[in-house]
């Protein structure tokens, strides 16, 4: 039987680096080799102070999605599907082959 | 498709093409939709020629194509003269082409590339997976809730803390252990006191393993949620070895936010990888009845919390 693992679909902590990221978190000396994950950067220095006896911190690691600017305006040109008004656009740039 | 079904009618699809010059048949089909769309058929010509790839794409010559895409036509009652005159004129192959210059431009990868309100989908860190492209339409379009600094200092590590993860099936009495993981036991005091847990579902949950919650999107991508993350607090007196622990998930060692989980059986694979916060000393009966899930189509209705109580003292 395949054996059971907590559910985890994606690590895509790379994304976080490439909105902004700059430098990667110290990680603490890991005591299990790590999934296939990268880890995340963070964009602030750490704002909870360790004690000097040093007990685990946080760190900010904002999520953020910032929008392409290069990507063109959807136009009358577009083949769309749903409503003009959808708060949501997808756009599929594909081939069929 | 799985997001029609998710977003309704807020959501919209454009289609533009990148035709890769490499797929000998790319360009030829795309001119084929842009002549149905002509004749008001784009998207059914769309579909169909996905449907039908396997049988287009062993064609060998163009013309062989051609002579197909000219009978997908007239299944879908368009006027197979005037598609057949678009084919052989090239039409529309410099729409195609500007389309494909443009994203070769903006400097779009490889397709299929998915643009959700103007953020590119990572295909190169997350795969294609319709279940993974619905909770990134849903990181953007409804971010989670997060904050510009990590929690302030909300508990005393010297004092006992109770959580009451409160369900529609019951309540799940957790005992935290401020005092051995008082930096990760002080973000879940923040998060569940601020209403963070309320309403997110118990995404995955198999018997006789685990319960997953803390993912807002419900499917357990591994992101740091909030907008902070906390190191491990791993104690080898804290183990996995009874039932019923509270650990926080981290996708590589470090990485704790808002995800958890709850045991259901002793996992001593997990002892060293996850941070324990806490022990279920009440409603572990509740805990058992959270409904089987997944994340994914088909999947029943996943229990949620309705909110988090903390008790001090």
């Amino acid at each position: 039987m395949r054996k059971p693992a907590l559910w985890l679909l994606v690590l895509a902590l790379g994304l976080v680096a490439g909105c902004g990221g700059k430098s990667p978190t110290p990680s603490p000396s890991p005591t299990a080799a790590p999934p296939t994950a990268t880890p995340p950067t963070v964009t602030a220095a750490p704002s909870v102070t360790a004690t000097p006896a040093g007990p685990a911190t946080c760190v900010q690691s904002p999520l953020s999605f910032p929008a392409d600017p290069r990507i063109p305006a959807v136009t009358d040109e577009d083949h769309v599907e749903g409503p003009a008004g959808a708060s949501i656009t997808f756009i599929e740039y594909a081939d069929f082959q | 498709m799985y997001l029609e079904d998710t977003y309704g009618e807020k959501i919209r699809f454009v289609y533009r093409h990148f035709a890769l010059s490499f797929h000998d048949k790319s360009v030829l089909t795309a001119e084929a939709a842009e002549a149905a769309g002509a004749q008001g058929k784009f998207f059914a010509m769309h579909d169909l020629l996905y449907e039908r790839q396997q049988e287009w794409g062993a064609l060998s010559s163009q013309d062989e194509v051609k002579s197909r895409l000219v009978e997908y036509a007239r299944e879908l009652g368009l006027d197979t003269e005037r598609f057949s005159q678009d084919l052989n004129t090239h039409a529309y192959q410099e729409r195609v082409n500007a389309d494909t210059q443009t994203a070769m431009e903006i400097g779009l990868r490889g397709t299929p590339t998915y643009i959700v309100n103007g953020v590119t989908y990572p295909s190169e860190q997350l795969s294609l997976n319709p279940v993974i492209i619905d909770a990134f339409v849903h990181l953007v379009t409804d971010p989670p809730r997060q904050y510009a600094e990590a929690p302030p200092q909300v508990i005393d590590p010297d004092k006992k803390y109770t959580a009451t993860i409160r369900t529609g099936k019951g309540d799940i009495v957790v005992e935290l252990f401020a005092n051995q993981a008082p930096t990760n036991v002080n973000s879940f005091v923040f998060l569940a006191r601020d209403g963070w847990y309320d309403g997110l579902a118990f995404f995955h949950v198999a018997p006789g393993f685990v319960a997953q919650n803390g993912d807002p999107t419900n499917v357990g991508l591994g992101f740091p949620y909030p907008g902070y993350s906390c190191g491990d607090e791993v104690r080898p007196d804290l183990t996995f070895e009874q039932a019923g622990m509270l650990a926080l998930f981290t996708p590589s060692p470090g990485y704790n936010s808002s995800q958890f989980f709850i045991t259901y059986a002793p996992q001593p694979d997990f002892n060293g990888r996850f941070t324990i916060i806490g022990r279920i000393v009440e409603g572990i009966d509740v805990a058992e009845s959270l409904t089987q899930t997944q994340p994914g189509p088909d999947q029943p209705p996943p229990d949620v919390i309705e909110t988090i109580l903390i008790k001090e003292g």
